[in-house]
């Protein structure tokens, strides 16, 4: 009998394939352990089981009928819910929007429908993705499966609970100062924050237009990359779209990374900020692994951290702030503490100062970018430390900003959170792998080399089933 | 907050149209603010007068 739970996107998609599982069976038995499972997790802010099972059995004449579309279809999969759907409420996990109904689809969400994915259901995120985890809000924060007492990351906080809890095996997450990335790093997922432009913002709720990225998020490296090939893709209707040409990132994913030079970040977490000492292990074993894979390992030094998060932060408030003052001259009380807080942040800046750290930004990333235009990639920590309990305010506000993804929302950059290990308390670990502008495909290959060689993204946390 | 506090940073909130906001918005907002002003304080100020911010509109792009 078929695990369903815990099939890869690239085994489901064979499997689908050459009609030796049905995409009915499949999601009904998703459908099934999401029953189970939900309650304690709460990872789907709003499931759609009439549209799955609709999505499902058109998926199956399809493939009956001879017509398969390719990996995603009949397979299950959710949209975080700043995502539109035509026809659903698109809320941002906020009583703001919590009657907001979608008019049209979101570029990916077509993208999705067009190759015949299964949409299980929208997922829980901070409110607006920036204001969480939270319990002032229409709906409870989604849990983490390692551990339901622990915050699963955020903001795409349903995304990672739902796919490492194997309720889905493909979701979407979007990342502005790090929120693919993130719930990735503390549910022992992966997650792609690919180039700025690469895929559409259009039909997303914007949280900081200059920063927002829109991601996949699996629970292997090549489902990664898989998902990835149904989203890229020049939107004309988005202003910040890229026409940059999208390579099948799947292609030459196997081949290692003998010859590559990869860089090291370690300043982020050894000089700029202190990560753990176990999340500074599993780093430099992971170094080590793709080290003796045939990788040549070179230390780099770029500019601090805190000027990279100073400088994400100025912008990404400035902008939100734009986006919310008329809501929150209007209804202030509707938005969760959290949310209304971190919004605020950005009142009182002056034009100067968001315009100053647009050029300052411009700056950061030319000097990245130079610093790597030799290495293939790059590798850094993610996190400063694993999950923490989701009920410690002050250790969710202490712990919010210890991380290093806020650099590559600045630079555009792609960057990838894989699994690393887990703590000694059983919460998983993560890096970063950064590289050039639109060459996610090398990021991937390290990826799944690193991948291969430890099987970390085979572990699946124990729930009781 | 200093009442007085309170008093000046409810004025400034108001001129901007942010008339709703409770005592406790407003301890959120000065929080906020102060934060804000920090992280002003960490970035380097080396910026030359003719460097351009990240973001330029290109003609031939937005055709």
């Amino acid at each position: 009998m078929t695990d369903f739970a815990y099939l890869t996107l690239a085994e489901a998609a064979a499997l689908l394939r050459d009609k030796k599982i049905s995409p009915v069976e499949y999601t009904e038995a998703l459908l099934a352990r999401i029953d189970r499972l939900n309650g304690k997790l709460d990872a789907f802010l709003r499931l759609t089981p009439d549209i799955a099972m609709a999505d499902a059995r058109r998926a199956e004449k399809e493939i009956q009928a001879g017509d398969w579309r390719g990996p995603m279809h009949g397979v299950p999969y959710g949209l975080k819910d700043i995502i539109d759907y035509e026809g659903l409420p698109t809320t941002g996990h906020s009583k703001i929007l919590q009657d907001n109904i979608a008019k049209a689809d979101a570029p990916v969400t077509e993208k999705l429908k067009a190759v015949g994915g299964v949409l299980m259901g929208k997922m829980s995120t901070h409110e607006f993705a920036v204001g969480g985890p939270s319990f002032d809000l229409p709906w409870p924060p989604a849990r983490n499966p390692w551990n339901p007492d622990y915050h699963p990351g955020g903001s795409s906080s349903g995304s990672g609970s739902a796919l490492a809890a194997g309720l889905l095996p493909a979701a979407l997450g979007t990342d502005t100062g790090g929120s693919v990335r993130n719930p990735a790093s503390m549910c022992g997922i992966v997650g792609m924050k690919a180039t700025y432009g690469r895929v559409s913002r259009r039909g997303v709720l914007p949280l900081s237009f200059s920063l927002d990225h829109i991601g996949p998020m699996t629970r292997t490296v090549t489902d990664n990359a898989m998902l990835l090939n149904v989203l890229a893709g020049h939107d004309p209707k988005d202003p910040a779209s890229a026409r940059a040409a999208v390579p099948d990132f799947t292609a030459g994913i196997d081949k290692g990374v003998k010859g590559m030079t990869i860089g090291v970040i370690r300043h982020f977490y050894e000089k700029d900020d202190t990560c753990t000492p176990e999340m500074a292990k599993s780093i430099e074993d992971a170094v080590a692994v793709l080290k003796d894979l045939g990788a040549e390992i070179r230390e780099i030094q770029v500019d601090p951290l805190q000027v990279y998060a100073a400088c994400n932060r100025t912008i990404l408030v400035s902008e939100a702030y734009a986006i919310h003052e008329k809501w929150l001259q209007e209804r202030p009380e509707d938005y969760g503490d959290r949310g209304r807080e971190r919004i605020l942040a950005g009142t009182f800046i002056r034009a100067a100062d968001y315009v100053n750290a647009t050029r300052q930004r411009r700056k950061l990333t030319e000097r990245f970018n130079a610093t790597i235009a030799d290495l293939d990639a790059v590798v850094t920590v993610s996190s400063m430390e694993p999950a923490c309990r989701i009920d410690d305010e002050a250790e969710v506000d202490r712990t919010y900003s210890r991380q290093a993804r806020a650099p590559f929302n600045l630079t555009g950059s792609p960057a990838l959170a894989v699994p690393t290990g887990f703590s000694s308390d059983g919460l998983p670990l993560a890096m970063q792998i950064v590289g050039k502008p639109f060459d996610e495909a090398t990021v991937y290959r390290v990826a799944r080399a690193h991948e291969a060689a430890t099987g970390w993204t085979d572990k699946h946390p124990p729930l009781g089933d | 907050m200093a009442d007085k506090d309170l008093t000046e940073l409810k004025k400034r909130a108001t001129e901007i149209g942010l008339t709703k906001l409770t005592d406790a918005h407003l301890a959120q907002l000065d929080r906020a603010t102060a934060g804000s002003r920090q992280r002003k304080g960490l970035m380097p100020d080396d910026i030359h007068f003719s460097d351009e911010p990240a973001h330029i509109n290109r003609a031939s792009e937005e055709a």
